[in-house]
């Protein structure tokens, strides 16, 4: 077996990756039998696996995703809920009471039940939080990672520095729910950073200073 | 008196009305990234021809019954802008851009990974702002370029280029001028990793040793294309080095 790539190296679509097709990984397709790239990235080895991250990719919804989404539609039997994207998720009205609880443009946080060729369903029940108040807004699908941060970490700043809570969707829409717009500016001006300084290193650091400048109102305290 | 002159388009050694070779193409700037609004775009000029693609997408199929429920549908629109020709072109579609918009959209049809996105749609859009010959290889360049700038899986990107009959010399990539006095004009569009050919038109006639020069010379072009692709796409990521996950 044998990879032509560099990790960390830049890939452009129908480039030579690997040999093997076993390390055929996320945006790579196999072709007689040799792996080639799908997508423009940036290549990562993982669990002998030859991945792609991608700079930018529409969102892929797969099972136990948590999503944010807009109820677009109320149907006899469903809800129609978008995903910010090319989707409609579809969410089954569990009983009387989830049915009298959503109206047109509410927005909601979910999970994925399923995905597949049948549509994009959504958890009813018990796990979906409806969101009343706050701001949404929309980052790259493919940001989204780097804005939960290691186990949470960057999510944890994000919510911690400012007070606000945060619903964030893997389709790419997050929800800001804070005790004052303010705060929620300042959070949301802090993902906006987030999303196009993601490859600098010291991130976290500069999060936690933005928002506070932000929260304080222009004056920095405590400057480092 | 007027007397006749005789306008020659190939010179007794070998070079062109413009100075270029036979072999040789236009200057050529292929770039990703342009549009801010869409989710894909790129920008491609062969010498005067000068080609925006957008890509937005995938969404929702519309009509709703045009939805594939196991892939997605490919919407393609090759537009010639008004200013685009001398004297002026009426805006709308004409037969000959609906028919481009249709051998476009098949040739692309065959590098894009539909089935990742099913009950869906991907449109693309083809504007021509100068053309001068070669626009809709030069579309087919820009377009596939724009798909992978979108981040939407694709098989291999591809290039095309128009190759030539002109005073029975095979010439690479005509101007206008070749493309209208010379005998025959093919243009050819190829996914170079694959060795396919995605699209492939012949106006007038070529012995088959004629086609066979044509073609070798179009997979030439189409390789330098590639590479110039390859480095627009790297160039986005010159700043981007992706870190830290969950």
């Amino acid at each position: 077996m044998s990879i032509y790539v560099r990790e960390r190296e830049v890939v452009t679509p129908g480039q030579l990756l690997s040999d093997d097709p076993r390390s055929a990984g996320s945006y790579t397709y196999v072709y007689n039998g040799k792996v080639y790239a799908a997508v423009a990235g940036i290549t990562q080895f993982r669990d002998s696996k030859v991945n792609i991250l991608p700079a930018k990719a529409p969102y892929k919804p797969s099972e136990s995703d948590t999503i944010v989404g807009i109820i677009t539609d109320l149907k006899p039997s469903h809800y129609e809920v978008d995903l910010g994207w090319h989707l409609v998720g579809f969410l089954h009205t569990a009983g009387r009471r989830t049915r009298t609880r959503l109206q047109i443009g509410d927005v909601v946080y979910t999970r994925v039940k399923y995905s597949g060729v049948r549509g994009v369903f959504l958890e009813g029940g018990r796990e979906l939080v409806k969101i009343d108040r706050g701001l949404l807004m929309r980052v790259s699908p493919v940001k989204i990672p780097r804005i939960i941060g290691k186990k949470g970490s960057m999510l944890h700043v994000l919510s911690s520095e400012s007070g606000c809570k945060l619903y964030v969707g893997r389709n790419g829409l997050i929800a800001i729910v804070g005790d004052s717009p303010e705060k929620e500016f300042a959070v949301a001006s802090a993902i906006k950073m987030i999303e196009s300084e993601s490859h600098l290193p010291g991130l976290t650091e500069r999060v936690t200073h933005h928002i506070r400048k932000k929260i304080i109102g222009g004056e920095v305290v405590g400057e480092g | 008196m007027l007397e006749r002159v005789e306008h020659r388009l190939i010179t007794e050694d070998g070079r062109r009305i413009d100075g270029r070779a036979l072999d040789e193409m236009r200057p050529v700037r292929i770039e990703a990234g342009v549009l801010d609004r869409s989710d894909g775009s790129a920008y491609v000029e062969m010498g005067k021809t000068k080609i925006y693609a957008a890509v937005y997408g995938p969404k929702e199929a519309h009509p709703r019954h045009l939805a594939q429920p196991h892939k997605a549908i490919l919407n393609c629109r090759y537009h010639m802008a008004a200013f685009s020709v001398e004297g002026r072109k009426a805006p709308g579609m004409t037969r000959r851009e609906i028919e481009l918009s249709k051998v476009i959209r098949e040739a692309l049809e065959s590098i894009v990974i539909l089935e990742e996105f099913p009950r869906s749609a991907i449109d693309i859009f083809i504007e021509v702002i100068q053309a001068d010959a070669g626009t809709r290889t030069a579309g087919i360049t820009a377009a596939s370029l724009a798909l992978a700038d979108a981040g939407i899986p694709i098989l291999d990107l591809c290039a095309g280029i128009a190759v030539g009959k002109v005073e029975g010399r095979i010439v690479l990539d005509p101007s206008e001028e070749e493309d209208k006095k010379g005998e025959a004009d093919m243009p050819v569009a190829m996914a170079p990793r694959m060795g396919s050919i995605v699209l492939l038109q012949l106006n007038g006639r070529m012995t088959s040793s004629e086609f066979v020069e044509a073609l070798n010379l179009a997979k030439k072009g189409i390789g330098v294309l590639y590479e110039l692709q390859r480095k627009a796409l790297g160039k986005k990521f010159a700043t981007f080095t992706p870190v830290g996950e969950e």
